[in-house]
């Protein structure tokens, strides 16, 4: 289990030292809020570089112990010296923002809130620490074979996984959470089940640490603790927690992309874009709804930062994407079976009405199912929107670009029950409060995005 | 007022959260193990002593696949056994694995569940786990 932690950290480590790297003077509110915000981006880039680095080491045949030890150490001293190197001076410290008087409430109402996330996670993982469905017969199965040597990895990849059954062979889905719990179980020489559970809290909190900190260190610190608050209160968000699922990695790419590319605007510099193209290249590595996504962040950030920015997002998306091209192209067997097999079946099932609100209501019913009516989400953001306004028109109107990926991604996956293969109760059913999940915490910072100033 | 309505907030959060928190609690202690995937770990641990890792099983069960249980049984099962390849035999018609892996949900006849599929019964492991080998 020790060679296990080491892999995890020596991953997080090197994931710390790009993410300083590349936002060192983004997020100039206070240290704490910008340590988050770095150490959750280090969530992100560390283990999402590290499991493409595994899909290099097993096409060479060289995923050993021995192997990955060596690669992962290589990781982290590139990393470092890339830290070293590149790492601006320590920017002047930000003038200290307006410090409410009450908001040592908050912080307390925070704390406790945290500790019920938990206590929801430790009950259950404790009653399914293999996961819910998808992490035994996908995300942690492909684990398994990727981390078994030899060519035994090739079966994450073939059809026959999951029996060729309808919705659980999926050969071509996206690698980086089953590689990544593939390393430290390479490393440990077995499958320790505290793995997948400890991924599945770090990627949590990781996506929690940022919505907060984030919105803390570009808007107001009590707007970061409100996020915090409006995301504990989420049952949508809790009860992925301990699901050992891609779905709230993928959370945290796509609001790790809107924060990066809040904070490169308007003129972003050369590291900035770079953070803004890994995280878009990353969500792509992490499931099929990342796809359109990062095409979406891409064309959006191109759009704003014009030809010049053009090099450093390709940069910086260049591992996710050509990870996941290389995945799609060459390596999995088979298509998914959701998708219909001609544009004419396509057609037939989008001009079906009745699919079209069978999908709206899916979506609704997994909305309004994501509180407790009356500590609901958008109940709460409602009554922060109560106490410090919405920002004027004009401003509103200047952030609204930062909607384009999210409202795009909404509408592939919509677009994806309206063609569906698949029963559409039994996949709406089974995947839409995922897809929510994915969602939530970009919506949670799109409308703090939209408030007034506090000072104003 | 937005001292007021902040606190508010705060507190519903708490009380959100210890609702997710009690939701999930509940569900817990009513569904152990939801997926089986703890029970299979244990049932299939013998098979998987007998067979090399690489290996590809058949599946052999009595359940029906047009069942929800099947799906579920099956993917416990190959959670289990990884890096070994569970193969539904129907759905291959072209080759036999030379082992494969029997779950059943019940005691009965496992050398007959395997013969018309060409299996004969090499060790009955206990806990509706059986492992055959092609004849």
């Amino acid at each position: 289990m020790i060679a296990a932690i080491f892999t995890v950290a020596a991953c997080l480590a090197s994931g710390w030292f790009v993410a300083r790297t590349l936002t060192a003077d983004a997020f100039p509110g206070p240290r704490w809020s910008s340590l988050l915000v770095e150490l959750s981006l280090a969530t992100l880039f560390g283990p999402g570089l590290a499991s493409i680095l595994l899909l290099v080491l097993l096409r060479a045949r060289v995923a050993t112990p021995a192997g990955v030890t060596t690669a992962i150490v290589a990781l982290l001293a590139a990393c470092a010296a890339i830290w070293w190197r590149f790492t601006p001076a320590a920017p002047e410290a930000a003038a200290a923002s307006k410090k409410l008087a009450w908001s040592w409430a908050l912080w307390i109402c925070t704390g406790a809130a945290l500790i019920f996330l938990l206590l929801d996670f430790q009950a259950a993982a404790s009653a399914n620490p293999y996961g819910e469905w998808d992490a035994m017969s996908i995300w942690n199965l492909r684990a398994r074979f990727l981390s078994s040597g030899d060519d035994l990895w090739r079966r994450a990849v073939s059809f026959e996984i999951g029996g060729r059954m309808a919705g659980a062979a999926h050969p071509g889905y996206p690698l980086f959470l089953s590689a990544f719990l593939a390393l430290p179980w390479i490393n440990s020489g077995g499958f320790p089940a505290g793995v997948p559970i400890g991924a599945s809290l770090l990627f949590a909190l990781a996506a929690l640490a940022l919505l907060g900190a984030s919105i803390a260190a570009r808007r107001a610190p009590v707007f970061g603790i409100l996020a915090w608050l409006i995301l504990l209160a989420s049952e949508v968000f809790a009860s992925q927690t301990a699901a050992q699922y891609s779905d709230l990695l993928q959370a945290l790419a796509f609001l790790a992309t809107l924060v990066l590319l809040e904070a490169a605007a308007p003129d972003g510099s050369a590291s900035i874009l770079i953070a803004v193209g890994l995280a878009a290249g990353l969500s792509a590595w992490i499931k099929n709804e990342g796809l359109p996504f990062a095409g979406a962040a891409l064309a959006v950030a191109l759009w704003r930062f014009r030809l010049r920015g053009a090099a450093w997002l390709a940069l910086g998306a260049a591992p996710g994407l050509l990870a996941t091209a290389a995945l799609k192209l060459f390596l999995a067997q088979g298509r998914e079976a959701v998708f219909p097999q001609t544009l004419g079946e396509a057609i037939a099932k989008i001009t079906t009405a009745g699919r079209w609100w069978q999908a709206a209501l899916g979506f609704g019913k997994a909305i309004f199912e994501a509180g407790a009516w009356w500590s609901h989400p958008v109940l709460l953001a409602a009554l922060v929107a109560l106490a410090f306004r919405f920002a004027p028109l004009p401003e509103r109107k200047a952030r609204a670009w930062l909607f384009i990926p999210i409202a795009l991604t909404v509408a592939a996956e919509y677009g994806l029950y309206l063609v569906t293969e698949a029963n559409l109760d039994w996949h709406i059913s089974t995947s839409v409060s995922r897809l929510v999940a994915q969602l939530w915490p970009s919506f949670i910072w799109l409308f703090f995005l939209m408030l007034r100033d506090v000072e104003s | 007022m937005a001292p007021a309505v902040c606190t508010a907030v705060g507190v519903l959060a708490i009380f959100g959260a210890l609702n997710s928190f009690q939701v999930s609690q509940g569900y817990s202690a009513q569904y152990p193990d939801a997926y089986g995937g703890a029970r299979a770990e244990i049932r299939f641990a013998p098979l998987a002593a007998r067979t090399p890792s690489d290996a590809e099983l058949g599946y052999i069960t009595d359940l029906d696949p047009s069942k929800p249980a099947y799906a579920a049984a099956f993917l416990a099962a190959q959670y289990a056994l990884a890096p070994r390849l569970l193969i539904i035999l129907s759905a291959t018609p072209g080759g036999r694995p030379e082992w494969a892996a029997g779950n059943f949900t019940k005691p009965q006849d496992y050398a007959a569940a395997g013969v018309p599929l060409g299996y004969e019964l090499s060790a009955d492991l206990g806990k509706g786990v059986v492992l055959f080998h092609r004849k």
